[in-house]
This record gives structure tokens, C-alpha cells and sequence, in this order.
């Protein structure tokens, strides 16, 4: 596991966990 | 033009892990959307007093929000997301499972406290739900502060950079206490070094003892002395010879 390849694992964690929470919230005011 | 040499399994392991982001990425979104659902459909139902029916053969004082689906489907979601998170994580990566629990009844109890403090349509304080607070908020937070007690950056870096924690550095190796002045009349005893070829006992060039270690430097000596003689290196005369030399040296 290259340095390069963990900060891409860390970006890519903070990203999803965003999008994850933007996704729900999103889909909750619809639903709604 | 040149061509960079590939190793087929250092490619291989390259595309594993290049596969491994978009997993990651979609596990840890739907294990993010999954607790932000539990999160927003249980406000919705506090927002109404805490509870709710749907369906069946009775007339419902207050009917659910029309998002209360949402909430079973994402309590099984979440947990199938973290199985699967955790199963196609690359080691060394980080591990955000870790944090579901605390996120999952940190922001639960967070519900309990707000409308705890201020009920719907109510006045006072609903001491029912600020209990449920507090004990979500031991359960959540009790686990985040033994784990981060040794600081939050070790915690960190141990659960969302390294794996494993740095190895501590090996013990020092034990001082060996100069042999005692009577053990120059017992027999030699038998090493590793003796059973091996005559090849492997070549002597090592002398180097001078530093003053006032003579006692140990003499002890080696007889011992490589001895396993010269063992290797047939030396004869048993020139053994004798070279032992009394050594022995005569080290009394004077």
C-alpha cells in the first residue's frame, strides 16, 4: 500500500461519507 | 522509446486496490446514508410526539410521516454496508466502521436531548427521552473516549492511517556478567561453534582489550582457543601451549 494509494483511500472516505449524508438528506425531503 | 518493466502481480494488486476505491466509496456513502436516515425519519417521528401507526385495521391517532420506510430499510442496509465495508477494505486504509456505533447513537441521543429539552407542543422537559439521551450518549460516546483516551491523533492515525501500531524497539540484550575465577578449571563446554566445519572456525583478527576488561577478553580467548583445538586447527600441544601463554598473560 503506497503513501499515494492510502491518501486516495482518505479522500475518497471523506468524499463518500459526504455525498452519503447529502444523498439521505436529499432523499428524505422527497420522500417527504 | 522505453518501456517501464510491469510485474504482473504488482499490476494485479494495483487494480485490486484501484477496484477497492469504488467499493470503499459506495459502502462507506451507503453506511453514511444509512445512519442520516435513521437519523432524519426518527425526528420526523419525535416531531410528533414519538410515536406513530400506519396501516392495519384500526383508525390512527397520528399517522407516520410518509419517509417512515425509509427507516427499517436503512437499519438493514446499514449493517450489510458495514459487513461488506469491512470485508472488501484493503488492509491499511483506514477503518471507519469504527465510528458507525458512535454516529449511530451519538446522533440518536442528540434527538432524545432536543426534543427532550423542548417536547412537541408540550411544556417543560420530557425527563423520558432526556433519559434515553444519557444512556445513548454513554453508549456512543463512552466507547469514543476509552478508545481516543491515549490521545486523538494516535487514535487517528492507529485507526484511519495504520493498521497496525508501530512495533516497540527490541529489549537490549542481556549484559553477560564476567565468568567467575573458578570456572577456568571446568571443562569446555560444548557450543554451537564446535560442532560446525573447521571452515566456519577461522579465528578473528586480535583486537587489543581495553584496560581493566581483561577478565572476559580472557574467558573469550580461551574459548576460541578451544574451539580451534575442537576444529583441528590446532594441535593438542599447541592448545596446551597457547592456553598456558593466555593464562599467564591474564594472571600478570
Amino acid at each position: 500500500m503506497t503513501p499515494r494509494l492510502r491518501l486516495a483511500y482518505l479522500i475518497v472516505h471523506i468524499a463518500a461519507l459526504a455525498a452519503g449524508i447529502a444523498g439521505a438528506v436529499a432523499l428524505v425531503r422527497w420522500v417527504s | 522509446m522505453l518501456k517501464r518493466a510491469i510485474d504482473p502481480e504488482d499490476e494485479a494488486q494495483r487494480r485490486w486496490a484501484m477496484r477497492g476505491l469504488l467499493w470503499v466509496f459506495l459502502f462507506v456513502a451507503g453506511l453514511a446514508a444509512c445512519v442520516t436516515i435513521v437519523f432524519l425519519t426518527m425526528r420526523q417521528v419525535m416531531a410528533i410526539g414519538g410515536a406513530c401507526a400506519t396501516g392495519g385495521a384500526y383508525v390512527s391517532a397520528r399517522a407516520c410521516p410518509q419517509a417512515i420506510w425509509l427507516m427499517p430499510i436503512a437499519i438493514v442496509a446499514g449493517l450489510a454496508c458495514i459487513g461488506l465495508y469491512l470485508f472488501r477494505r484493503p488492509p491499511g486504509t483506514g477503518n471507519i466502521a469504527l465510528l458507525a456505533w458512535p454516529a449511530l447513537f451519538l446522533s440518536l441521543g442528540w434527538n432524545f436531548f432536543e426534543y427532550g429539552l423542548w417536547p412537541p407542543g408540550g411544556q417543560g422537559l420530557a425527563w423520558g427521552w432526556l433519559v434515553c439521551a444519557f444512556v445513548f450518549a454513554l453508549m456512543g460516546g463512552g466507547p469514543l473516549i476509552v478508545a481516543a483516551s491515549g490521545g486523538v491523533g494516535p487514535f487517528f492515525r492507529r485507526h484511519f492511517w495504520d493498521d497496525e501500531p508501530p512495533a516497540p524497539p527490541p529489549p537490549p540484550p542481556p549484559a553477560r556478567a564476567p565468568l567467575p575465577s573458578w570456572t577456568k578449571d571446568l571443562p569446555p563446554r560444548k557450543t554451537s561453534a564446535s560442532a560446525s566445519p573447521p571452515s566456519a572456525a577461522v579465528p578473528r583478527p586480535e583486537t587489543p582489550a581495553p584496560a581493566g576488561d581483561t577478565a572476559p577478553d580472557l574467558v573469550a580467548q580461551l574459548e576460541r582457543l578451544d574451539t580451534l583445538h575442537r576444529s583441528g586447527s590446532l594441535t593438542t600441544a599447541e592448545f596446551e601451549a597457547a592456553k598456558q601463554r593466555l593464562l599467564a598473560g591474564g594472571r600478570g
